[in-house]
């Protein structure tokens, strides 16, 4: 059997379980295994998919495919020998070695969200592992798909399950967060789209391949001003969907008012967004020296302002949203140098923050869990209720502010690297200062909640931590360690992706 | 001579129907929403709605205009209808959400 | 002549479409009329992709049996923009209904309509579980 089968088998599966575990909401057991059957099947089916491009409906390029004799005589003559023929006619999913690391990383998150939320949760909500399952399809069909206006077709549908993630959890303000994160989403889909629609106008294509063909044969002018204006529709769309400033305020907000496994899916939209809108980017625009030097400055300005902000906050859910903004900035720092080792590096640490981040938010969404408050004046002494929790937390902390041996430590590496290459140094610096207030921000929130006396108001439960929890905290920690001791396993690979963003 | 070459070609059915939709189309935006009356407001989205369609209709897109008749010109206005009566009652709880932190 | 007045028309009614939805959506204080403004963008995006398919004196791009292929080809309008509208249609309306259906829910909490007292920050608040 041809392993190309599998590659759209990763969307589906995800969609499909989501519509089932939505019809089948009232019966528990059957909802249960039905998504515990699917959790699985997220990470797996990367792996035993095997690289090669999907042509939905078989249409392939005329130029590969033997579809020629089916076109009507006429048509055939005009197509024959033009540019036409290596055109893509239909949807295509492209699956390299690149994809299958960031998949199978991207899978194994969305499958602990789903554990947790079974474990955490005391009734299992069919609608809740539905916004779940929803939102991991359309992150894989992000990675997947060669299509741009596929891309938006999913950014929409991610926005308006990311509002439901909000809404089902029962913080204060969601629905008003929920309401203002979707009329800012709706001019960013919308100017999106115009892009998309400038660009379709140019080129007369949507799939990003033939885009490139056609701005790089000189087919198209490369310097109408038309395509300048959708570079920067496109460069609105990816601030939105990543979060970097000005969306940096919304995006931390839309954080802390998920549940713990909601914000693991929240936050790999971010990342998830951040590397391919910006890599289709690069891929189009990559001629422009302007649009790299704005999506640089933006990351810079992302990084400095999340840690800024970071800092003056009492709310820890807050301070590892505003965190999680900035160490965004590194990722589109990494895309916008636009070099194959400044993009392999940025998709390193694309692929490090999956994991770190929702290791944090699962870490401290345990303080929450047993304390019922997310202020750092009112907590204190939580390491002798929790002891194991605690220190995987401090390591989660350690791990996203880089130190060695975990994984963030060599993805700032190179990413320091790539800018000393690159020839920009003052970069270089800002991101190992930046780094150092990271470890000094964690260290103090450590102290704060783990560590100093215990104050007499507050009340630990006695509810013990769910086992799946505690696993799935040392599965990441885990995957850290691997992926930071052997760093190569995973950036040889992420190199085809971006040599393959910069191939003309 | 361009001025009067737009006027002539103005003249031409074939130009001068869609002219009158964008017109329309944009009248009917800006009509809608400088409505006091919300409810009035809401029946109003319906013209910018089913000019959109018969604009897709001129330009040679009959099955968007069709997709566009039922979803601008219908269902729209009645989820905008809809929710503005559900808004004019009196609101059932205010507990929720209020008060100090 | 590779525009016509139609295709200008469409082009400017789409821009100023555009820009009536973004005056509405910042200047406005109530959230339904901020949420009908969002729309009438994604209106305007969808009125720009069809006229970008629209050919002046051309035809329905339908194939049918006792058609000339090549003056089809010659004639017909480019439908591609067309099947990303209908997509793009159906998006917007979901998209809508969700936002007015938030709005209904913070109607019932708050009981007003206006965006300055429902959507600043005082309102948001601090993020305690309940």
């Amino acid at each position: 059997m041809d392993g190309t089968v599998f590659i759209p088998l990763m969307v589906i599966i995800p969609m499909i379980c989501a519509i089932l575990v939505n019809l089948i909401h009232g019966t528990e057991t059957v909802t249960k295994i039905i998504a515990w059957i699917a959790a699985i099947c997220l990470p797996i089916v990367p792996l035993v998919a095997t690289f090669g491009n999907h042509f939905f409906g078989g249409y392939q390029p005329l130029a590969a495919g033997n579809l020629m004799s089916t076109l009507p005589e006429a048509s055939n003559a005009i197509i024959s020998g033009t540019v036409l023929q290596i055109f893509h006619p239909a949807i295509t999913y492209a699956f390299g070695p690149g994809q299958q690391v960031v998949l199978f990383i991207l899978g194994l998150v969305a499958m602990c969200a789903v554990f947790i939320a079974i474990a955490e949760t005391k009734q299992t909500s069919g609608v809740y592992l539905f916004m779940l399952f929803m939102l991991s399809a359309a992150l894989m069909a992000f990675v997947l798909t060669d299509d741009i206006f596929n891309l938006y077709v999913f950014f929409e549908i991610a926005a308006l399950v990311q509002v439901g993630l909000i809404l089902v959890s029962r913080v204060r303000g969601n629905y008003e967060t929920g309401l203002k994160y979707m009329l800012l989403g709706e001019i960013g889909g919308s100017f999106m789209l115009l892009g998309i629609g400038l660009l379709l106008g140019m080129t007369g294509n949507v799939n990003m391949t033939d885009m490139v063909v056609m701005i790089h044969s000189g087919l198209v002018n490369p310097f109408n001003p038309v395509l300048l204006f959708a570079a920067a529709m496109l460069i609105y769309g990816w601030l939105y969907a990543t979060g970097l400033p000005p969306f940096n305020a919304i995006k931390s907000e839309i954080y802390s008012k998920g549940l713990p496994s909601g914000s693991m899916i929240l936050q790999s939209f971010s990342v998830i967004g951040c590397i391919t809108i910006g890599l289709a980017i690069i891929r189009i625009f990559g001629y422009l020296p302007t649009t790299q030097m704005a999506m640089l400055a933006v990351s810079v300005i992302a990084m400095i302002l999340g840690i800024c902000m970071a800092m003056v906050q009492d709310d820890y859910k807050r301070i590892i949203a505003y965190l999680a903004v900035g160490e965004l900035g590194y990722i589109g720092v990494g895309i916008a140098l636009g070099t194959a080792y400044s993009i392999t590096a940025g998709l390193f640490q694309a692929v490090n923050e999956l994991v770190v981040t929702s290791f944090l938010f699962i870490g401290f969404g345990l303080v929450l869990y047993k304390t019922k408050t997310s202020k750092i004046s009112k907590l204190g002494g939580l390491a002798e209720d929790m002891p194991v929790a605690a220190l995987l937390t401090v390591l989660a902390g350690l791990t996203m502010a880089g130190v060695p041996p975990f994984n963030v430590f060599q993805s700032k590496y190179m990413l320091v690297q790539a800018s000393l290459q690159a020839g920009i140094p003052e970069l270089a610096i800002i991101m190992i200062i930046l780094s150092i207030v990271t470890f000094l921000a964690f260290l103090k929130m450590a102290y704060a909640i783990f560590l100093r006396p215990k104050p007499d108001d507050l009340e630990v439960s006695s509810a013990n931590v769910p086992k799946t929890t505690m696993v799935v905290m040392v599965v990441f920690l885990i995957i850290c360690l691997v992926i930071g001791l052997f760093p190569s396993l995973v950036t040889s690979r992420l190199a085809y992706m971006a040599l393959a963003a910069l191939a003309l | 001579m361009t001025d009067v070459n737009l006027l002539v070609s103005l003249m031409d059915v074939n130009v001068f129907i869609p002219v009158v939709l964008y017109v329309l189309a944009i009248l009917g935006a800006i009509v809608c929403l400088m409505q006091k009356d919300l409810l009035k407001m809401a029946v109003l989205t319906s013209i910018t709605g089913f000019m959109l369609a018969a604009i897709y209709q001129v330009l040679l897109a009959p099955d968007v205009a069709l997709t566009q008749a039922v979803v601008g010109a219908a269902i729209v206005p009645t989820l905008v209808a809809l929710t503005i009566l559900k808004t004019r009652e009196e609101p059932v709880t205010s507990e929720e959400g209020e008060g100090d932190s | 002549m590779s525009f016509s007045i139609v295709q200008c028309g469409s082009l400017l009614t789409a821009a100023l479409l555009m820009i009536i939805g973004l005056v509405a959506l910042v200047y406005l204080d109530n959230v339904v009329k901020k949420i009908i403004g969002a729309a009438f963008i994604g209106d305007g995006v969808n009125l720009l992709l069809i006229s970008l398919g629209y050919r002046a004196n051309g035809i329905t791009y339908i194939l049918l049996q006792d058609m000339n292929v090549t003056n089809f080809l010659g004639q017909a309008s480019y439908p591609l923009p067309f099947a990303l509208v209908l997509t793009s249609i159906v998006i917007g309306a979901s998209t809508l209904a969700v936002m007015l259906a938030l709005s209904v829910v913070l109607y019932k909490r708050h009981g007003t309509l206006s965006a300055s007292a429902l959507l600043n920050d005082k309102k948001i608040g601090e993020d305690n579980n309940e």
